[in-house]
């Protein structure tokens, strides 16, 4: 009877009327053969869920070998006081010498310089493909030439891969060459569709970087409009330019 | 919300292959919440890994499915499943000292039906049938068990269609429909 399992289907799916929920609750109640259908169905999905879960699983659990045995890039929260205390005491230092690096660089070109530093390609990496990964691995090694290699193959393939952009002009940026970067970031501010998309925010780091006449004016007109228009990295932004 | 969180939103929601990669970014974005549940909740690495993993799915699946109105951080909305799924765990191996023959509640369906259709099922639902429905999926072919296994992962008929090169989604859910009744004859007739 497949009508009966598209139609107990259309129930779980939540796509029966208020009235055809009703019958069909009624009908589990009333209709014993019926019920047996329904507990069928429930409990064969609930069988393939577990499956798909323990198939899940198994992917999961080579992640998480990956990453011990990889340290360096786990994030991880340890539970002993006693590296708690350490971390909060590596946490104090480093805040004491950040703000008093902060102090000391706060000139435009100095923030776009911190800014490129500090960047961790980690956090809207793409875990699965490998090339990305690859050029991500050789971009913190600071094998930037390699790193740009990996980047610009992803790119030339998917032309709509924002990631590859940003991160080919990130190489770019370590490799000093700002105006192959500048096009890198104006490829990705004119990408539609983005929820996440800092390439106006990135040319003007670039401009900032590559301090020819006119750039810190332009970069300046470009972080006013990150700001105006609401894009990403528009907290970044505003703040510098208050101290420009 | 958070862009992070929206990108990953994104990513789930998009085509399969994206949904793979933002599956596992998703997966190792909170994957401390392992050894807070087992601190937390005195569980074991393996138990706590499994009330995890078993998190992941769930959120992937209300999200894909629209159940995510995003009214609180993707974190906290994955510590609360967390929680739920460590003391659920921590129930059921208490539980299962006690109950032999009967199955635990199967949590997402069952929760859409009222009280009184709920104890009609429930009384219809047992580890023997759950043991036959697991010896019978290993009997319909391979080919029902993949679609039917690519359905309970969230994929649409028109996203299987594609993948596994269908004509159509109409031609995919006959097909997986007919799957499942193949196995139901086995199993009530």
């Amino acid at each position: 009877m497949p009508d009966n399992l598209e139609y107990i289907e259309s129930y779980f799916q939540q796509a029966l009327n208020a009235g055809e929920k009703q019958a069909f609750e009624e009908r589990c109640e009333t209709d014993e053969a019926f019920a047996k259908e329904v507990a069928f169905y429930i409990i064969t999905r609930e069988t393939l869920r577990e499956e798909l879960l323990a198939k899940k699983q198994q992917e999961w659990k080579k992640l998480k070998a990956e990453e011990e045995s990889a340290p360096v890039f786990s994030i991880s929260k340890k539970s002993t006081l006693s590296k708690w205390i350490m971390y909060a005491a590596a946490a104090c230092v480093l805040l004491v010498a950040s703000m008093f690096l902060f102090e000391m660089q706060s000139s435009p070109q100095r923030l776009a310089s911190q800014y490129i530093n500090n960047i961790d390609l980690s956090q809207t990496m793409d875990a699965s493909h490998d090339s990305l990964q690859l050029g991500i691995a050789a971009y913190k090694n600071k094998d930037y030439a390699k790193a740009l290699g990996y980047f610009e193959g992803v790119a030339k393939q998917d032309t709509a891969n924002s990631d590859a952009k940003k991160y080919t002009g990130l190489t770019y940026i370590q490799l000093n060459n700002y105006d192959k970067a500048i096009e890198q970031f104006d490829a990705l501010a004119n990408m539609k569709g983005l929820y996440y998309n800092p390439g106006d925010f990135l040319k003007a780091v670039a401009l900032l970087k590559r301090n020819k006449s006119g750039d810190e004016a332009t970069a300046k007109t470009l972080l006013q409009k990150v700001v105006s228009e609401n894009e990403s990295e528009k907290e970044t932004a505003e703040e510098w330019l208050k101290k420009f | 919300m958070l862009e992070q969180d929206i990108q990953i939103l994104d990513g789930l929601k998009g085509e399969y292959a994206k949904r793979t990669r933002y599956e596992q970014i998703l997966y190792r974005q909170y994957a401390y919440f392992i050894d807070e549940g087992a601190r937390k909740y005195n569980l074991n690495n393996d138990d706590s890994f499994s009330a995890y993993s078993d998190t992941i799915l769930s959120a992937i699946h209300n999200i894909v499915n629209e159940r995510f109105d995003g009214r609180s951080s993707l974190k906290t909305y994955l510590y609360q499943i967390f929680s739920n799924k460590c003391i659920d765990l921590i129930r059921k191996n208490t539980t299962n000292k006690h109950q032999v023959h009967k199955t635990m509640p199967v949590a997402d369906a069952m929760s859409q039906l009222p009280d009184s259709t709920r104890t009609v099922i429930d009384g219809l639902i047992t580890n023997e049938l759950k043991a036959t429905v697991r010896k019978q999926l290993d009997a319909i072919g391979e080919k029902c068990r993949k679609l039917l296994l690519m359905f309970e992962d969230g994929l649409t008929d028109k996203e299987i269609a594609a993948i596994l090169s269908y004509n159509t989604a109409a031609v995919v859910k006959t097909t997986r429909l007919r799957c499942l009744d193949k196995l139901r004859e086995k199993i009530l007739n």
